[in-house]
């Protein structure tokens, strides 16, 4: 049986105030995959999650954006988490007044609202959460605690695969999750992500270091400059740009990348 | 000089009676109305050419001839219930009505009652304090009030006494059919070392509607007291108040000024730290729209060493409504270790919305913390699009970080059924209000 394709990008071109970040980049993501997407500073890693998650800054000025088949350029961001798709945030934003319970409480009833499904009463709620607070050995205070507010750079990042969790997305992206982190909390975030993989299931993880990819082994590896995905390639190539740098690839002609995987 | 000429204005009519000789009330008030009425007379209302009155214009009450409000022939009904088991008097147009108030289990030795009543029957509680704090000098609202307030509240709690149910003035205007002026007057006097809790709120009113009150608060050394006042009029009415606190030697002052409602509202709150050791926290939150304008004053003298204070008022703007915040900070010559902190912000909901903030230290001292900020912002758009990105609407997103907003100040309410009240009174301003009615 063919594996639903979840992600579709064919030369996405996308500005901000009349810049052009992202020039052309075309990506098919499959149900089941990891991708990662690696790539220097600035080269337009966090421009891309940003986009697919539905940021409205970023005009797109090109190009075509599929999810599960349907186009979702037009899509509001609240619907696109709604159908499935999740962005841990590279910088996760701090929302004082506002209980971590809470919030994700409104997430997860917004989200199976749509799926169709009852909302969750307090009870079940807390012992889902519970549950899943185990899976990244998150203290259960930060719960009651205003969300990101205060929390260490660790538990925020630990935090937003605590939220992933409890939603259950289909398409998640991962804006350097692992940045900032020790090595527990790598593995600890590594393996909550792990214990999602599935067969319905596909990850778009960002990241600098290939540290992370020995734990969340991916499918495919991208490398992302200016703007471009300049190749792609499996797990080795990550080790590859571990001990080169991103110095050695030149920019490849459009062909050659588009049939890269 | 009893003799001597009644000062004249419009808004002193009817006030001779007051002024002019004894009248049934202790030579002291009536020689205190006499100074006053001469002050206001001497200031006439402001303008904007004052430097107190730059962004709110009063001018539209030079046009009406207003009369002070008699005591009602009716009792009105009051729509909102006593706050929890609180003991509650309620003033309707300047007046104490006994047959409205709920006053039980008070302990012996506390007065909690009519002013006008406190002034004939126990001068000695009233004589060191009544208008003797207020600014008659510079404030001629606050002189019109002392000219001629007719009734009010006299509190007055004895040393080392806690009171543990809070005391609830609830201030009616009623709707008249001419420009009417109610002036409630309020006295509390919290003895040394006592503690209590006040929650004042005022309501009602319509464009015919002036209410100029006047309350001072004075804390003997080692007194706590929780102060609220709610101003929740309705949005024709003006509203001017004027909050005058003095504090003794380590006594602690917390108040919180809330104002939903009321279409011209300024608030005054001068607060005077006399004793070493005495700690003032001001909070407020305002929270306007349509074409509602409201001004908060505040003056914290810092007049001896070691005192601390600390402001925060915040607001939230909607519609084509307009606010001023105007923070003053004074730290006296001598008065060294004084900690003064200010913070004003503000959030603008739509795009006619208009604040004025701004601070004003003057500092003497040498040897003194003083830190202020003020920011006027909207929403961040990294906050409302992390919140969709997790499947909250827009609108849900944004109803959400408002309540988040206003619930820094709100929170801190140490009242828990006015912090209650003032949630739903919060939330029922939001778009999504359900919603938020859910979390708390
Ligand atoms: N809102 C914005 N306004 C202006 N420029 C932006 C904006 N967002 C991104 N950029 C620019 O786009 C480029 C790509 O930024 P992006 O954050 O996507 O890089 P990145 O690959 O995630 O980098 P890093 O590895 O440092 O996280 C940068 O030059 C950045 O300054
Ligand atoms: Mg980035």
């Amino acid at each position: 049986m063919k594996k639903e394709t979840l992600l579709e990008l064919k030369d996405l071109h996308c500005s901000i105030d009349g810049k052009e970040i992202l020039k052309g980049i075309d990506l098919s993501v499959n149900a089941g995959e990891v991708h990662a997407i690696m790539g220097p500073n600035g080269s337009g890693k966090s421009t891309l999650a940003q986009v697919l998650a539905g940021r409205e800054e970023y005009e797109i000025t090109a190009g075509d954006v599929r999810y599960r088949g349907r186009d979702l350029i037009e899509v509001a961001a609240e619907e696109r988490a709604r159908q499935g798709l999740f962005l841990a945030f590279q910088y996760p934003v701090e929302i004082p007044g506002v209980s971590n319970a809470y919030f994700l409480r409104a997430a997860l009833n917004a989200v199976r609202s749509h799926r169709g499904e009852p909302e969750l009463d307090a009870i079940d709620f807390l012992k889902l959460v519970r549950e899943r607070m185990q899976l990244v050995k998150l203290d259960e205070a930060l719960l009651k605690r205003p969300v990101n507010d205060g929390f260490s750079g660790g538990e925020k990042k630990r935090n937003e695969i605590f939220h992933m969790a409890v939603l259950e997305p289909i398409l998640a992206i991962l804006d350097e999750t692992d940045s900032g982190l020790d090595i527990d909390a790598l593995k600890i975030v590594a393996d909550g992500v792990n214990s999602l993989r599935g067969p319905e299931r596909a990850f778009l993880v960002i990241t600098h270091y290939q540290r992370l990819l020995n734990y969340i082994v991916p499918d495919f590896v991208h490398v992302l400059m200016d703007g471009r995905i300049v190749r792609s390639g499996g797990r080795e190539l990550a080790l590859h740009l571990e001990s080169q740098g991103y110095e050695w690839l030149e920019p490849e002609p459009r062909e050659a990348v588009a049939a890269g995987r | 000089m009893a003799t001597a000429t009644i000062p004249s204005h419009p808004l002193l009519a009817g006030a001779e009676s007051l002024l002019d000789g004894p009248g049934g009330q202790p030579g002291f008030l009536a020689e205190r109305r006499r100074q006053a009425a001469a002050s206001f007379a001497g200031l006439g209302l402001p303008t904007r050419a004052w430097e107190e009155w730059r962004f709110t214009g009063v001018s539209h009450l030079e046009e009406a001839q207003w009369t002070v409000a008699e005591r009602a022939p009716q009792l009105p009904s009051i729509d909102e219930p006593p706050l929890g088991d609180a003991n509650r008097l309620v003033v309707v147009d300047g007046w104490l009505e006994p047959g409205l108030s709920r006053l039980q289990g008070l302990p012996d030795g506390v007065f909690a009652g009519s002013l006008a009543e406190a002034v004939v029957r126990r001068p000695e509680l009233v004589e060191p304090h009544l208008v003797r704090h207020a600014a008659l000098n510079d404030h001629p609202f606050v002189a019109l009030n002392a000219a001629q307030f007719r009734d009010g509240v006299l509190l007055w709690i004895p040393a080392g006494m806690v009171l543990d149910r809070p005391i609830e003035l609830q201030l009616v205007a009623r709707r008249h059919r001419r420009p009417t002026l109610a002036l409630p007057r309020v006295l509390i006097v919290a003895g040394r070392s006592s503690q209590a809790a006040v929650v004042h709120r005022s309501a009602g009113g319509s464009a015919d509607t002036l209410t100029c009150s006047v309350t001072e608060v004075v804390l003997e050394d080692g007194a706590v007291l929780d102060h609220y006042s709610v101003v929740d009029d309705d949005h024709g009415a003006t509203h001017i108040a004027a909050l005058e606190v003095r504090q003794g030697r380590d006594s602690a002052m917390h108040s919180g000024v809330f104002v939903t409602g009321g279409g011209l509202v300024r608030s005054d709150l001068a607060v005077t730290l006399g004793g070493a050791g005495a700690g003032a926290t001001l909070e407020g939150l305002y929270l306007t729209s349509g074409r509602q304008h409201v001004d908060n004053h505040l003056l914290v003298r810092h007049s001896v060493p070691s005192c601390t204070s600390r402001q925060l008022y915040k607001g939230i703007l909607d519609g084509s409504s307009r606010a001023v915040f105007n923070g003053r900070i004074v730290v006296d010559k001598g008065a060294q270790k004084t900690d003064a902190r200010q913070s004003n912000r503000n959030l603008l909901l739509s795009p006619a919305a208009l604040v004025q903030s701004n601070p004003q230290l003057e500092i003497l001292a040498d040897d003194v913390r003083c830190t202020h900020g003020s920011t006027i912002g909207r929403l961040d758009e990294d906050a409302v699009f992390y919140l969709r990105s997790r499947g909250l609407d827009r609108t849900s997103a944004e109803s959400l970080l408002t309540w988040a907003f206003a619930a820094e100040v709100v929170e801190g309410v140490r009242v828990p059924e006015l912090r209650d009240r003032l949630r739903r009174a919060v939330a029922a301003r939001l778009p999504s209000s359900q919603m938020i009615e859910e979390l708390l």
